[in-house]
């Protein structure tokens, strides 16, 4: 189901008016069916996929609070391959295939390996990767293994969050699923004002900035630099509205519900280097790939030449995480890159480009925007060959001669309009204050009113429900 | 309070998983048919096009005892446009043109098959020769089941909520109408931007669907066509001619009902003249119903304001054409 849709009203409406007419054990039943069926209106039949790691991952985490020496360790293993084994068999296996493929034509051979005609199942690589940090959480002795499976179930398909994050720890939601939360109206009204600027972020301004990127992207070969370059730059802030939009609603929507989610961004385009940029972006999977990925490798205790190789490594497969296609691994490399050569250039070669710290700031925030800026490029190109295209247009100044759009003059200023709203929010009012409640109702139905009016109805789909 | 308020919400979203509920309460008024004012309207909710369709009266005809009419035909005479009260053949049956049918002809009565289509999808359906009625014998005729196994089943469910359906059902009473057109001006004024689905005439006082309307692609009334596509098209109808008059028909007419841009708003671009490139062309066999040359010649309105479709007026010249032929 999508949060941007008719039916979402009502469901959310239904389920948090029955959520509060319910004891706790009655609540957790209830919103592991409406977690169900949230899932069950893309595809019914993927919920097996789902219920097939919940209890598989239910009993891991179990057995390894039991067990002793390595038999944990193997537990644990299995538990991590049956999850990986699902992202790879539905995620991954046509690129591998499709790849093996071509790399066999090139060598001359004949050989052909058919493709599976399977689709991925909606949010897969977020209720697996929230999945495998409980059976990580509890093998490390941070989480205790849980008992009660309706509680674990509830975990893994809590609908808020199920299909595009944040990927939540276990020790942050747990202990939530187990306490009885009393209606409390500031987790409404903190909810609902979050709800709110969400959805305007994603139907105001992300499905706005849509219409001008998939006007420009869809063919490139049609347009001169200059368009391919301010749709990149409308991408930038299409794709963060997009899922900060919908990390607002799955954050608000919880909230209601008196569940408090993690954030998942922190006015990432303010960043003044990647690094900041990545604990400020995506924050759920950026740290679970820190905790899990990096540090197990080594992180940054190891050799000089071996950290370099972890970074490297480790937002190579952020990429490949997003989706399988060389775009997406590109891109991740991309940010590899930056971070090592931050990471040389602060070793090696400090320095600043002026003695002043504020203009420094300010040089870095914006090389730091462009060089994010550029990899989106790859995100949102159709396949490598467009990507390329897209850079040498981009990079063909003396044809930026006039602007192609599908939109008019007023529309597309209504656009930077949009841009610096977003961009002033970010910058001085991170929470918007909902305590003073006749202020709150006032500032709700503004954004209400603001998102029907204005709001952008036809690309309804969140880019991150594709991972 | 709180399970007033539970049961209200619950009832609204059950309506839209009730395609019973949904259609009893549009038969019994309580919910306002979304298309009354047309399906343009319906989409742009520009309040300029909020006019009522058309209701026609019913008219009399009388009847010819020695003949059966069978229409393969679109959304221009599905049952709620056309019945068989308007024409004067004895028997009337009436297929979606897209859908496979299997029919019996009699044969003690003239069987005349019109094939009718909209301009604007002439070309995709007669890529190939039209051919999708065929002939049974009643008694043996048994619609072979297939039969779903339970995991076919469960593979293939869907939840049957329906968005649109859900949408019509609440918000198409007259206010929310009018809010809807408020925004629609909105962006309309603000933006210049209306629907992605329809097309405003150069003058604004007409409102165009955009498969006819866009500047190109194969529904375009603008989109270059070569003599050669013609000429397949006019191949195509023609095979389809032959085979129908194998099967037993008595005769089959071609009619081609124009697009609303091909009359009204020929001058959004360079007009390919379709149908007159189709009906005038020589080596067509089959024989035609022409309404484009009374449409066109016509100083009255033959659409429905607000909707792609006709109006009684043009409606009735249609009729009157086809009842002449019979």
């Amino acid at each position: 189901m999508l949060f941007n849709s008719l039916q979402f009203i009502f469901f959310f409406i239904v389920v948090t008016l029955a959520y509060y007419s319910l004891p706790h054990r009655g609540r957790i039943w209830l919103l592991l069916l409406a977690s169900c069926y949230f899932y069950a209106v893309f595809k019914p039949i993927y919920i097996l996929i789902l219920f097939v790691t919940i209890i598989i991952d239910y009993f891991a985490g179990i057995w390894i609070a039991q067990a002793t020496g390595s038999k944990r360790k193997w537990i644990l293993v299995l538990s991590l391959v049956s999850n990986i084994g699902f992202l790879a068999y539905f995620k991954y296996f046509n690129f591998f295939i499709e790849n093996l493929n071509s790399t066999l034509f090139r060598f001359g051979s004949n050989t052909h390996f058919d493709i599976l005609n399977i689709i991925l199942p909606i949010g897969l690589s977020f209720h697996t990767f929230q999945a495998m940090s409980y059976t990580i959480e509890v093998y490390r002795g941070n989480q205790k293994a849980e008992k009660d499976f309706s509680i674990y179930a509830l975990y893994v398909m809590f609908y808020p969050q199920l299909v595009a994050g944040p990927i939540e720890r276990p020790q942050n939601l747990l202990w939530q699923f187990h306490t009885y939360f009393k209606y409390d109206f500031e987790n409404i009204k903190a909810g609902l004002m979050r709800i709110s600027w969400g959805m305007f972020k994603k139907v105001v301004i992300a499905d706005r900035l849509a219409m001008v990127v998939d006007f420009s992207y869809d063919n490139p070969q049609n347009h001169n630099g200059l368009t391919l370059l301010v749709a990149t730059l409308f991408f930038t802030f299409q794709i963060y509205c997009d899922f900060s939009g919908y990390s607002d609603i799955a954050i608000g929507t919880a909230r209601v519900m008196g569940f408090k989610l993690m954030d998942n961004f922190d006015a990432p385009y303010f960043s003044t280097s990647i690094n900041e940029f990545w604990r400020r972006w995506h924050i759920s999977l950026s740290s679970w790939f820190r905790d899990y990925l990096y540090i197990p490798l080594g992180g940054n205790r190891v050799g000089e030449f071996r950290k370099y190789f972890n970074l490297f490594f480790v937002f190579m497969m952020s990429g490949l995480w997003h989706g399988a296609a060389w775009t997406f691994i590109i891109w991740g490399a991309l940010h590899g890159i930056y971070l090592v050569f931050a990471q040389i250039r602060d070793k090696y070669f400090n320095f600043s480009l002026s003695k002043l710290p504020t203009i420094n700031k300010y040089i870095n925030l914006a090389i730091t925007f462009i060089l994010v800026m550029f990899t989106w490029v790859f995100f949102r190109a159709k396949d490598l060959s467009n990507a390329k295209l897209i850079f040498q247009k981009m990079f063909t100044v003396s044809s930026y001669n006039s602007i192609a759009t599908p939109f008019y003059f007023n529309e597309m200023i209504f656009c930077w309009i949009l841009i610096l709203i977003l961009l002033l929010k970010d910058k001085f009012l991170t929470n918007i204050s909902t305590q003073n409640t006749p202020r709150f109702y006032i500032l709700f139905t503004l954004m209400l009113v603001l998102c029907y009016f204005l709001g952008v109805f036809t690309s309804n789909q969140f880019i991150y429900f594709q991972f | 309070m709180k399970y007033v308020f539970l049961f209200f919400f619950a009832f609204l979203w059950y309506l839209g998983f009730s395609k019973d509920l949904a259609h009893w309460l549009f038969e019994k008024n309580i919910a306002k048919d979304d298309y009354r004012y047309g399906d343009l309207y319906r989409l742009s909710n520009l309040a300029q096009f909020r006019v009522p369709v058309d209701k026609c009266t019913p008219t009399k005809t009388h009847k010819n005892p020695n003949t059966s009419l069978f229409l393969m035909g679109d959304s221009f005479t599905e049952k709620e446009r056309i019945d068989s009260s308007h024409f004067v053949a004895q028997n009337f049956k009436r297929f979606f043109i897209a859908d496979t049918n299997f029919i019996k002809l009699n044969k003690s009565q003239r069987n005349i098959l019109i094939i009718e289509t909209v301009e604007r999808h002439f070309r995709e359906r007669f890529v190939k020769p039209y051919e999708n009625l065929q002939l049974i014998d009643n008694q043996q005729f048994n619609e072979k089941k297939v039969q779903k196994t339970f995991l076919q089943d469960a593979l293939t469910y869907e939840v049957p909520y329906n968005t649109e359906r859900h949408e019509s059902l609440l918000f198409s009473s007259d206010i929310f109408l009018k809010i809807k057109e408020w925004k629609a001006w909105l962006n309309w004024k603000l933006f210049n931007r209306i629907d992605k689905k329809v097309v405003l005439s150069k003058d604004n006082e007409h409102i165009l669907y955009y498969l006819d309307a866009q500047p190109s692609g194969i529904t375009s009334c603008f989109d270059n066509i070569s003599d050669k596509e013609i000429h397949n098209l006019v191949q195509n109808v023609n095979t389809t001619y032959q085979t129908y008059r194998k099967l037993g028909f008595d005769e089959v007419y071609l009619s081609i009902i124009p697009n609303k841009t091909s009359i009204l708003a020929s001058d959004l671009g360079e007009y390919n003249q379709l149908i007159e490139r189709i009906q005038q062309n020589k080596n067509l066999k089959m024989p035609y119903i022409d309404i484009y040359s009374n449409f066109k010649n016509s100083k009255e309105q033959n659409y429905d304001f607000g909707d792609t479709h006709w109006n009684c007026r043009g409606k009735q010249i249609w009729i009157d054409e086809v009842n002449h032929k019979l």
